[in-house]
């Protein structure tokens, strides 16, 4: 059985080992040690250990999203980014419990910039009238007026407190575009297969993840816009809507412009030379798909 | 600068309102003896009605936490309450990142500070949430004149205790509310 120690050398090393061969165990051991901790009465020990199975399992998860977007699998990458967002948020309080931040402001960073260059824009939210909960901790029923004192988003016995809902009904259901169910993603369904169909354009976070050697080498990016010359747009006649989607003309809008249309531009900032990449700044374009974002890449030395 | 970037400009709407404390505690939801145990008091939680077509008053999700930081921060002679009984409390969960607080009625004395805590709560216990939303009913009573207005909030959490302080002074009007039966068209002298 590894130790408290052990498990922490492990934790320092993630960045540059990956740690998922040992999480089954790290947790079977971690669970352990806590329920020594909680029979002893040691609640910042337990809490401590809580922390530590918290930062397992985000190493763990966060090298399994490039993992499955390597593989193409980009939606179930977005659910356990979204997974890793929910454990570094109900650590975040706790954080001083851990000792050390084992790369976790870094890998914080590094998921939010993933998730916002995903497609997804509209999200459903489920509307529930919710009657009856559960305290996690104490499993007493919450009522109004009296508290069983356990506070959600505190850890007690190396628990995290939640609610668990035993009674709710579904009122409805909205679109938002600021969810907190990240996972919900609408997809339309094939009338003639039934099947949902994944109809998004990954190509941003596409074009990132088959340059990155590997999920510890740091990046960046900046929104801009750039004008892309006339001659990509040419199947577009002056008196149709301009390519940029103001919602003006063409040539009224972009066309008098001779650098272009305007586009809104992506530069990817790497700490590194992708091997496709030559010294000088490299301008690509998707010539086929003229509504899509160009990308630039420049480079930190 | 991100494609999602928007500015958050806070959206204030100020109204008359007839939703003062006894319009609640005349509800039918609300027992005689819950009505004794909620007279007199400043700060008052209270359930959105039939939201959709709900038959039973529902809270706004995390009611519950809100009245927990207010009973901690709030003065003793200014302690808040919820207008249910404790059987019939339940919550309408959003699942949005909107923090939506729901409506709350206050006195215009207990308004100020309350309204800091209220901000305070959200930017301690949702630190990450940039938005949110919430109906205060400020209440005042000048000799026999009420004056009761309805403010609602949506903007950053930070801002609220700052754009609602503007319109306190305002609500020292003398106007009774023309709609009510109750009050007299002028005030008196």
């Amino acid at each position: 059985m590894k130790s408290l120690n052990d498990i922490r050398a492990l934790l320092a090393r993630a960045h540059e080992e990956d740690l998922r061969g040992e999480r089954d165990s790290c947790v079977a051991d971690l669970a352990e040690l806590k329920k020594q901790a909680v029979s002893e009465g040691n609640e910042p020990l337990a809490k401590s250990i809580w922390a530590l199975q918290q930062a397992v399992h985000i190493h763990c998860d966060y090298r399994r999203t490039h993992a499955l977007l390597r593989e193409g699998e980009f939606f179930e990458a977005w659910c356990v980014l979204e997974r890793v967002e929910v454990a570094l948020k109900e650590l975040h309080p706790h954080q001083d419990s851990l000792g050390a931040d084992y790369a976790l402001p870094f890998i914080k960073r590094i998921v939010d910039q993933m998730q916002s260059l995903y497609p997804y824009k509209l999200f459903t939210s489920p509307e529930m009238a919710i009657r009856s909960e559960l305290c996690s901790i104490c499993l007493e029923r919450i009522s109004i007026r009296t508290s069983c004192g356990h506070v959600v988003g505190e850890v007690y016995g190396g628990e995290y407190c939640r609610r668990i809902v035993q009674d709710f009904e579904p009122l409805g259901m909205a679109f938002v575009s600021s969810p907190v169910q990240k996972f919900s993603v609408p997809f339309p369904v094939n009338s003639k297969t039934g099947e949902s169909e994944d109809h998004y354009d990954y190509s941003l976070i596409s074009y990132l993840i088959r340059r990155l050697p590997e999920p510890f080498a740091d990046w960046s990016y900046e929104w801009t816009t750039r004008r892309h010359p006339h001659e990509k747009f040419k199947s577009f006649g002056p008196n149709q809507p301009c390519p940029c989607r103001s919602g003006k003309k063409y040539k009224k809008c972009c066309r008098p412009h001779k650098e272009g249309v305007l586009m809104p531009h992506i530069e990817y900032i790497f700490s590194w030379l992708p091997d496709d990449v030559s010294r000088e700044t490299e301008y690509t374009y998707d010539q086929h798909r003229p509504a899509s974002p160009g990308i630039r890449h420049k480079f930190k030395k | 600068m991100s494609m999602d970037d928007e500015t958050q400009e806070p959206k204030v709407e100020v109204s008359d309102s007839t939703r003062g404390f006894d319009y609640w505690l005349s509800r039918d939801f609300v027992s005689e003896g819950l009505r004794e145990q909620l007279r007199d008091k400043q700060v008052l939680l209270v359930p959105h009605e039939n939201w959709r077509n709900s038959e039973s008053p529902l809270f706004a999700d995390g009611t519950q936490g809100l009245f927990e930081f207010l009973k901690e921060h709030l003065p003793n002679e200014t302690p808040p309450e919820v207008c249910i009984e404790d059987e019939d409390y339940a919550e309408v969960a959003l699942y949005s990142a909107t923090v939506a607080l729901g409506v709350i009625v206050l006195t215009a004395f207990a308004a100020p500070l309350a309204v800091k805590v209220i901000g305070d709560y959200i930017t301690k216990r949702f630190p990450e949430r940039t938005r949110m939303t919430v109906e205060l009913i400020i209440e005042e009573k000048n000799g026999d004149t009420k004056t009761t207005k309805s403010i609602k909030y949506e903007g950053e959490p930070k801002a609220l205790e700052v754009e609602v302080a503007k319109l306190l002074p305002k609500l020292e009007e003398r106007k009774p509310i023309a709609s009510d039966p109750d009050y007299p068209k002028e005030p008196k002298k």
